[in-house]
C-alpha cells in the first residue's frame, strides 16, 4: 500500500533539520524520515532477505534505533547512502541469524510479480531467488544497490577478492539458471 | 590467460544485460501500519541499537605488510620487553565477574551451537534464603598479595508484580589504590522456574565515572535496559537491546553463578554448558560461553569450614579455571583462576562464612 499519509513535504524539510529532531525523539521527524527513504530501505532489504516481513522488520529495527543512531551520525555524506549501509547491515545480519530456516514466500512472490511484471522479470527474479544467500547478497549489493566490492567486502567481512569472485559466481549460476528457463 | 578473459568480458555484458531487470523486480511498498508500528515501538520504550556503517578497509600494498612486518621484528629484537599492567579499560562499559574476569570473551553473534548439553536447572527447590560472604585475593606472579576484596551475597524471598522471586543481592567491596570500590548486582528470579527477570548493576567508580548504572529487564528472548553513568554524566545513557538465543543458555549472571550448581543433580561425570550474561552496552560483552565438567572429588578446607567437595573445570574461551562446590548442597566453595598466572597472578575466591 502507497502512503497516503499527509507529511509536510519531503522536499520542504532538509534533512539536517530532520536529522536533528528525530534525534532528539521527534516522532513526526522520524516519520518524515521514514516518508523519504523507507521505500528505498525496504527494497534492499527485501533484495537481500527475500521475504516482506524479514524486510519490514529490518526497517522497523532501522526506524526504531535511529534516533539514537542519529546522535552518532556524522554530516560526512548525505543521509540516505549512510541509512542505506546501516540497512544493509541490519539485513545480513539477520539474513545470518536466519541461514538455519530459509523462509519461502514463492506463491506471494509469484502472485506479485505476476501482476506488476513482465515475464522475463518474473525469470529473474526466479533465477535471483535461487541462488545461495552468500552469492545473491553479493549480485544484490553489487549490480542493483551499487556499492563497490570494497564496501562489500566490509560488511560481508570477507576480502575484495572474495567479494568479486561470489559476484562471478553468482552471475554464472544466474545464467545458467536463465538459459536452463529458456 | 585469455580465456578468463574473455569469460569475464562475457560475465560483465551478461551482468549490464540483466542489471535493468534486476533493478525492475518488483519490491514491496512502505506502508502506513509500518510506520505506525515503527512509532508505537518507539512510544513504547523498545529501543534498537544499529550497527555503525563500516567504512572500508583501506587495501595495503603486500610489500608495505612486508616492510612494516620486518621492522615490528626488528623492534621486538631492540626493546627489552616491559610487562604492561592490564588496562584499566576507559569506559569500557562492561562487566567482570564471580568467576574472575570473564568479559570480552565473545560476542552476540557467535555462530555455531554448544558442545555439551545445556545446564538444566532441575531443582529450583533447593535455592533457599540464605546470606554468604567470600573473600577474594588477588597474588602476582612472585606470590606476593595484591588485592583482596569482600563479597557477599543474599538471598531473600520477595515478590515482584505478584510473581515470587528470590531477590539475590551481591555486594563486592575491595580497596583499589587508597579509594574503595564497590559493585553491587541486584538480581530478581522466578521462584518457580528461575527464570531472571530484571538486574540492577551498579559500579562506584567505574573507569573515568563517579558511578555506572546497569538495569536490564528479561522478556522471553529479549534482553532491553539501559546504562547510565553519574558523574560526570554521558546524558540519557545507553540504550541495551540484546536477543539472547534461546538455543544457548541459561544465562547466568555472576550473582546466581554461586547458586545455580545447587540446582543441579550432580555426578561423577556430569558435564554441560551455560552462558555468562555481561553488561550487555557493548556487544563483546553480551554472554561468555562455558562449559562445565566434573574432575573429581575432594575435602576442602576454606575459612567457612571443611566440606566434601565436587572439583569441576569450568572453561572459558582461553582456558580453564577450577571451582568447588559443597556435595551437599552444590554452593560455590572456592574458585581458583591460574589462566594468567605467569603474568597478572592468581585470582582465588573462597567461602567466609554461611548464614543460613
Amino acid at each position: 500500500m502507497a502512503l497516503p499519509r499527509p507529511y509536510e513535504k519531503p522536499e520542504d524539510s532538509p534533512d539536517a533539520r530532520l536529522v536533528a529532531e528525530a534525534a532528539r525523539g521527534s516522532p513526526d521527524a522520524l516519520a518524515a524520515l521514514y516518508s523519504r527513504y523507507a521505500r528505498e530501505l525496504l527494497a534492499l532489504a527485501y533484495r537481500l532477505l527475500q521475504s516482506r516481513q524479514d524486510a519490514e522488520d529490518v526497517v522497523h529495527d532501522v526506524f526504531v534505533g535511529l534516533p539514537e543512531a542519529l546522535r552518532r551520525y556524522e554530516e560526512r555524506g548525505s543521509l540516505g547512502p549512510w541509512l542505506r549501509k546501516i540497512t544493509a547491515r541490519v539485513a545480513l545480519m539477520r539474513l545470518r541469524e536466519q541461514r538455519a530456516r530459509p523462509v519461502v514466500e514463492l506463491d506471494e512472490r509469484r502472485a506479485h510479480a505476476s501482476v506488476n511484471a513482465p515475464e522475463t522479470a518474473l525469470t529473474i527474479e526466479q533465477a535471483l531467488r535461487a541462488l545461495s544467500p552468500n552469492l545473491r547478497a553479493v549480485l544484490v549489493l553489487k549490480e542493483i544497490e551499487g556499492f563497490t566490492h570494497a564496501e562489500i567486502a566490509t560488511m560481508l567481512d570477507i576480502s575484495v577478492g572474495a567479494s568479486e569472485v561470489r559476484l562471478h559466481r553468482a552471475l554464472i549460476a544466474m545464467r545458467a539458471t536463465l538459459i536452463d528457463n529458456t | 590467460m585469455m580465456r578468463l578473459f574473455f569469460r569475464r568480458r562475457r560475465m560483465s555484458d551478461f551482468a549490464d544485460a540483466i542489471r535493468p531487470e534486476l533493478a525492475a523486480i518488483p519490491t514491496p511498498e512502505p506502508t502506513e501500519q509500518l510506520l505506525d508500528r515503527i512509532l508505537a515501538s518507539r512510544a513504547a520504550t523498545a529501543r534498537v541499537i544499529l550497527p555503525e556503517p563500516l567504512t572500508p578497509r583501506s587495501r595495503v600494498p603486500r610489500r608495505a605488510i612486508v616492510a612494516i612486518a620486518v621492522a615490528a621484528v626488528a623492534l621486538l629484537m631492540l626493546v627489552p620487553s616491559v610487562h604492561r599492567a592490564p588496562s584499566t579499560g576507559e569506559d569500557v562499559f562492561a562487566s567482570s565477574g564471580f568467576l574472575a574476569r570473564e568479559a570480552f570473551a565473545q560476542s552476540a553473534d557467535r555462530d555455531g551451537g554448544r558442545r555439551l548439553p545445556p545446564v538444566a536447572l532441575a531443582r529450583p527447590q533447593a535455592i533457599r534464603p540464605l546470606a554468604l560472604e567470600f573473600s577474594r585475593r588477588v597474588q602476582n606472579a612472585t606470590g606476593q598479595l595484591v588485592k583482596e576484596s569482600v563479597d557477599s551475597l543474599a538471598v531473600v524471598p520477595a515478590t515482584v508484580d505478584g510473581t515470587p522471586v528470590w531477590q539475590i543481592t551481591s555486594r563486592l567491596r575491595e580497596l583499589v589504590a587508597t579509594q574503595l570500590r564497590v559493585e553491587t548486582e541486584t538480581l530478581y528470579v522466578a521462584r518457580a522456574d528461575l527464570r531472571a527477570l530484571s538486574r540492577a548493576v551498579h559500579v562506584s567508580p567505574y573507569s573515568r565515572f563517579e558511578r555506572i548504572n546497569v538495569q536490564q529487564r528479561f522478556q522471553g528472548d529479549s534482553l532491553t535496559g539501559r546504562m547510565t553513568t553519574d558523574g560526570p554524566s554521558i546524558g540519557a545513557g545507553r540504550a541495551i537491546a540484546r536477543r539472547l538465543r534461546p538455543e544457548l543458555g541459561p544465562y547466568l549472571t555472576g550473582a546466581f553463578v554461586p547458586l545455580a550448581l545447587m540446582t543441579v543433580p550432580m555426578s561423577p561425570t556430569w558435564s554441560a554448558s551455560a552462558d555468562l550474561l555481561g553488561w550487555a552496552v557493548v556487544p563483546r560483552d553480551v554472554y561468555t560461553p562455558i562449559e562445565l565438567r566434573v574432575e573429581g572429588e575432594e575435602y576442602l578446607t576454606v575459612p567457612a569450614g571443611t566440606f566434601d567437595c565436587w572439583r569441576l573445570s569450568i572453561r572459558f574461551s582461553d582456558g580453564p579455571i577450577s571451582y568447588w562446590i559443597r556435595k551437599s548442597d552444590g554452593l560455590g566453595v572456592r574458585v581458583l583462576d591460574e589462566r594468567n598466572a605467569a603474568t597478572t597472578g592468581t585470582r582465588e575466591t573462597v567461602l567466609r562464612r554461611v548464614t543460613e
